[in-house]
């Protein structure tokens, strides 16, 4: 639920301890061997602390009843905070030694980045607080690439449960056919779409200006800045000022975004995220700004008589930009150093990668599978040509400075934008910048 | 009926209107089947789905956690009112000296900076982590208005009833524990409804300072309807009314003692 | 106000006082105190983490260009949420109190419905009003549409923060009446005779009986509404979210900041710390020259 909120650029999940000492000690007794090796079976208690969300949670328990059924000495208590409070227990647990598996999501600072800015997860890794799993066997149950991906500092201090795709909208078959619209590939096709739409009286684009708002900006920055290096490039460019948030191609992403709220359905600001999806399941609207792990709870809502599907925001005017579907590394498992059970917490990292219960979990999760080899569901299955290469989004590349005002942190200022503000879109380029340029 | 009476009648009806009518559509949402709410979200229910606070009640686990929710509240709102009165009733009177500090100790007890964070490493340091006296300990500390409420009442109490009972050769304590509650119920009253509506309603410190879950009270319950964003709403809103009932019910009790007013009859003795 | 101690040795007094002070101290003043202490520090909300003494920098960064327009927008918004709420509740809640003392039928009833929100606690509360207010289907629109209209309530930038100050009163009524009742049982029954054999008004006895023996409780709910409306968040987070520029106030952004790990710029606890202060002593002045002059009323009443 709460962890999708993209406003929160940090993925301020987990917090992976792992303690060098501990590495030392594992890589001896070899522990992620499955099953049978009789130093690792684990028992006693394993705290487990996540945030909140209906599926996670649910794939989260399917597993954890497994395991406990193979390792009957072992009780497994899973907490499941709503985002409201997560933080705040996250931090009290970890303080007082009480999680042995949580989620942490330490992000490498590039060097020209102050080390100021660093998340307090990449902190944690840097203190020792997160136990090093890169040795671990059952690393190897995990595609190479996503785990290069979230590689802190040459060590793999997390586990990746899966993957999820924000930067695309659903969108309601039936009502596309009903007016002969195809599946738009440029900006002005999306545009074309849009029209049509509103020309008929059918309100194009579900927002939920209350809680997701950022999707929106993030699925434009997506495309317009195709590849991971070229966001990569404008993340520089802000930081070494060679590149200014007033400038055409940056403001463009706000004009664009404003575009979208233009399409919008009307009082969109007040929207809340479950409106939304209800509004999309009951046809109120023919597309949909969201992410993929929304997807099992719109199939549980619509069934079988609802027809839709997911495509990337098409914000460049070149096809071949509009290819890919941005996405990021989901909920991370990590081991925290201060663990009081840090054997069946690795037990359980273990018996979490063999692809039978990593299967399980995702069957209730709704993830995309961060393992090879694993059969995707159908949904996958329909946007496997927008994922066959892993892009990632904006705001897993992003990092804000702490000095620069609030309007900066995205560092598009998406909020202030009419309706959701009361800004226009140059308006607003003009305060992020000048936000932006307070923090040097 | 006279035309004051009846505008007292009309000015209650419209008071009732913003009241009752929030208070009815979350019944009516709590009646509502997850299905009926999502189809239709405004209309009055259909059809009765009385089930929602069965399924509510298993579902956030509340049986386990109501007995600790009303031990907790009853135990820190009780020693909290009695601290209000100890602390209260002498400064007030002006037993104790120095009653300016006093009086600004009691309004600086109203706007103490949120402490969520060194209360727990208070918590933490002195090994009560985890445990039910630790929290019972930092809810008692939530006086809030407490004294200052006490202070106010006791004045409308005249001194010669002190110097009265002192003639009688009570004692100060068998004074404050013995004679002065059943004067001050109302403000009693008050002060315990008012730190016993905190306690029951806290849920932030319930999570930090208690993770064991057998120890949570009742509004932890409410986080197994609080993190879906799909329609639950029915069900979180029968949840949200079992959660109220207790409280209500103690309310309703305790507001007998709120009406009766011995003070005419001490004043005039 | 005498001093006279009548019950022999002042000794039990104190030592009953001071007993009953302990806890309050340890365990609520005794952390309060300590947040000055944090905010001087760079402490972060995990441990392993080094933790610096940076004495003032946190208050430097709090009034600097980079963050000040934000802090002036939640300053703005504080004030103005506790001014009204606190103003327009006590208004209301008097009145309410002086009309549900009557002896009309059914009060009991009346008075448990007006405290009743108090009982339900914030999140119930905001839950109740994002189904009022839900913009495409709620009470709220369908009177909107009444009037021809159709509003975004708590997403519209311009009336968001009147809606939170409307639901802030609705829900704080309640405890202002109950304060409001015990002061005015405490009025004797026999200044109002005195005053119906004078010939007086309802009017009169109102203003020249009831309103200044209430003094003592106005001051109690305006000082405790002042500081509540000065200090909450909960409402104002669930019913608009913690990063809306129309609703923030200043004690959301502390949440916001020490524990909401908003955006990239997550700031220390120490920085939320000294925000708190910050905070601390916006409402103790602000609360203390009110009470100067509200008890500087009663007296003179």
């Amino acid at each position: 639920m709460v962890t999708r909120k993209l406003q929160l650029s940090i993925k301020s999940i987990a917090g992976a301890m792992l303690g060098a000492v501990l590495l030392a000690g594992c890589s001896a007794g070899n522990p992620s061997a499955t099953t049978s090796g009789s130093q690792a079976i684990p028992k006693g208690t394993l705290n487990m602390l996540v945030s909140s969300s209906v599926g996670s949670d649910a794939g989260f328990k399917a597993v954890n009843k497994a395991f406990e059924a193979k390792y009957p000495g072992v009780t497994v208590k899973f907490s499941s905070i709503p985002n409201a409070n997560y933080n705040a227990v996250r931090s009290s647990r970890l303080t007082a030694g009480g999680i042995d598996v949580g989620l942490a999501d330490p992000v490498q600072v590039p060097s020209y980045i102050p080390a100021s800015n660093e998340g307090d997860d990449a902190r944690l890794a840097d203190a020792g607080g997160l136990v090093d799993l890169s040795k671990q066997a059952f690393m190897t149950n995990f595609t190479p690439t996503v785990l290069d991906a979230i590689k802190y500092k040459g060590k793999q201090y997390t586990v990746p449960t899966g993957l999820s795709y924000y930067s695309g909208v659903y969108y309601n078959k039936e009502i596309f056919q009903k007016y002969g619209l195809q599946i738009p590939t440029t900006w002005s096709e999306f545009v074309t779409v849009c029209k049509t739409l509103q020309s008929h009286g059918v309100v194009p684009l579900g927002i939920s200006g209350k809680d997701s708002s950022g999707i929106n900006m993030l699925g434009v920055v997506q495309n317009l800045f195709p590849t991971a290096a070229d966001k990569v490039a404008l993340a520089k460019g802000l930081w070494d000022k060679s590149v200014k948030l007033t400038d055409a191609k940056p403001e463009q992403v706000l004009n664009q975004v404003k575009q979208m709220y233009d399409f919008a359905e009307p009082n969109f600001a007040g929207v809340s995220y479950a409106t939304m999806t209800s509004g999309f399941v009951k046809g109120q609207f023919a597309m949909m700004s969201d992410g993929t792990w929304n997807q099992t709870t719109i199939q549980a809502a619509g069934g079988s008589a609802l027809n839709y599907g997911y495509f990337p925001l098409p914000s460049s005017e070149n096809p071949a930009d509009n290819a890919f579907l941005g996405g990021k590394v989901e909920l991370s498992l990590a081991v925290p150093s201060n663990s009081k059970n840090e054997g069946a917490a690795l037990a359980y990292l273990s018996f979490f990668s063999q692809p039978a219960n990593y299967k399980s979990f995702l069957k209730e999760a709704g993830f995309a599978p961060t393992e090879p080899n694993i059969q995707l569901s159908p949904f996958y299955t329909s946007i496997a040509t927008y994922t066959k290469t892993f892009e990632p989004a904006w705001d897993t590349i992003w990092i804000a400075n702490t000095k620069s005002g609030a309007k900066a942190q995205f560092p598009f200022d998406y909020n202030d934008i009419a309706p959701l503000g009361t800004m226009t879109p140059q308006q607003a380029a003009t305060a992020s910048q000048a936000a932006w340029a307070a923090g040097f | 009926m006279t035309t004051g009476r009846i505008l007292s009648y009309f000015a209650v009806a419209v008071v009732m209107v913003f009241y009752l009518f929030p208070l009815v559509f979350l019944l009516n949402t709590a009646l509502k089947s997850n299905a009926e709410f999502f189809s239709n979200p405004l209309g009055v229910v259909q059809h009765l789905a009385i089930g929602n606070f069965g399924t509510a009640w298993t579902r956030g686990n509340f049986g386990a956690y109501m007995l600790n929710s009303i031990v907790y509240t009853a135990v820190a709102a009780s020693l909290g009112t009695l601290i209000s009165l100890l602390v209260g009733f002498p400064v007030s009177r002006g037993y104790m000296k120095h009653t300016k500090i006093w009086y600004g100790l009691f309004v600086a007890l109203l706007f103490l900076p949120n402490a969520l964070v060194t209360q727990f490493q208070l918590i933490l340091h002195i090994n009560l982590y985890g445990s039910q006296l630790g929290y019972i300990l930092i809810m008692t500390a939530g006086i809030g208005v407490g004294p200052l409420l006490v202070s106010g009442y006791v004045k409308s109490i005249p001194v010669e009833l002190d110097e009265a009972a002192a003639l009688d050769g009570v004692g100060y304590l068998r004074y404050v524990f013995g004679f002065l509650p059943s004067l001050l119920k109302p403000v009693l009253s008050t002060v315990f409804i008012l730190q016993a509506i905190g306690v029951w309603n806290d849920i932030i410190l319930a999570t930090i300072l208690l993770p064991d879950q057998s120890k949570s009270p009742v509004t932890l319950g409410l986080f197994a309807f609080q993190g879906t964003y799909t329609s639950q709403w029915s069900l979180l809103a029968a949840a949200t009314i079992i959660v109220a009932l207790p409280l209500m019910v103690a309310y309703i009790f305790l507001q007998r003692y709120l009406v009766a007013s011995v003070i005419g009859g001490a004043v005039k003795g | 106000m005498s001093a006279n101690f009548v019950f022999g040795r002042r000794s039990t007094v104190r030592a009953s006082f001071f007993l009953g002070l302990l806890p309050v101290v340890v365990f609520a003043i005794l952390p309060a105190a300590a947040v000055f202490v944090v905010a001087m520090t760079d402490i972060r909300s995990l441990p392993f983490l080094p933790v610096h003494w940076v004495w003032f920098q946190n208050y430097e960064t709090f009034f600097s260009a980079a963050q000040i327009g934000y802090n002036l927008n939640a300053l703005k918004n504080t004030f103005v949420f506790a001014f009204a709420v606190t103003i327009v509740q006590n208004i209301l809640a008097l009145l309410i109190a002086v009309l549900l003392n009557q002896k009309l039928r059914g009060t009991t009833f009346y008075r448990s419905v007006v405290f009743f929100p108090t009982i339900l606690g914030v999140t119930v509360i905001g839950l109740i009003w994002t189904l009022m207010f839900n913009p495409t289907a709620s009470p709220g629109a369908a009177i909107w549409h009444l009037f021809g209209s159709s509003s975004a309530f708590f997403g519209d930038p311009n009336i968001s923060l009147y809606l939170v100050i409307f639901v802030q009163i609705w829900a704080g009524i309640g405890v202002a009446v109950v304060i409001y009742l015990a002061g005015l049982q405490a009025i004797p029954n026999e200044l109002y005779e005195v005053a119906n054999i004078d010939g007086a008004s309802s009017w009169q006895k109102l203003r020249l009986v009831t309103y200044p023996l209430l003094a003592p409780s106005v001051t109690a709910n305006v000082l405790l509404c002042i500081v509540g409306s000065l200090q909450s968040y909960q409402l104002i987070y669930v019913l608009t979210g913690l990063n809306n520029n129309a609703t923030q106030v200043l004690s959301l952004a502390i949440f916001a900041q020490g524990f909401g790990g908003a955006g990239g710029s997550s700031q220390s606890q120490g920085y939320a710390a000294a925000i708190s202060v910050v905070q601390f002593i916006m409402v103790s002045v602000i609360s203390l020259i009110v009470m100067a002059y509200l008890r500087g009323r009663e007296r003179k009443l």
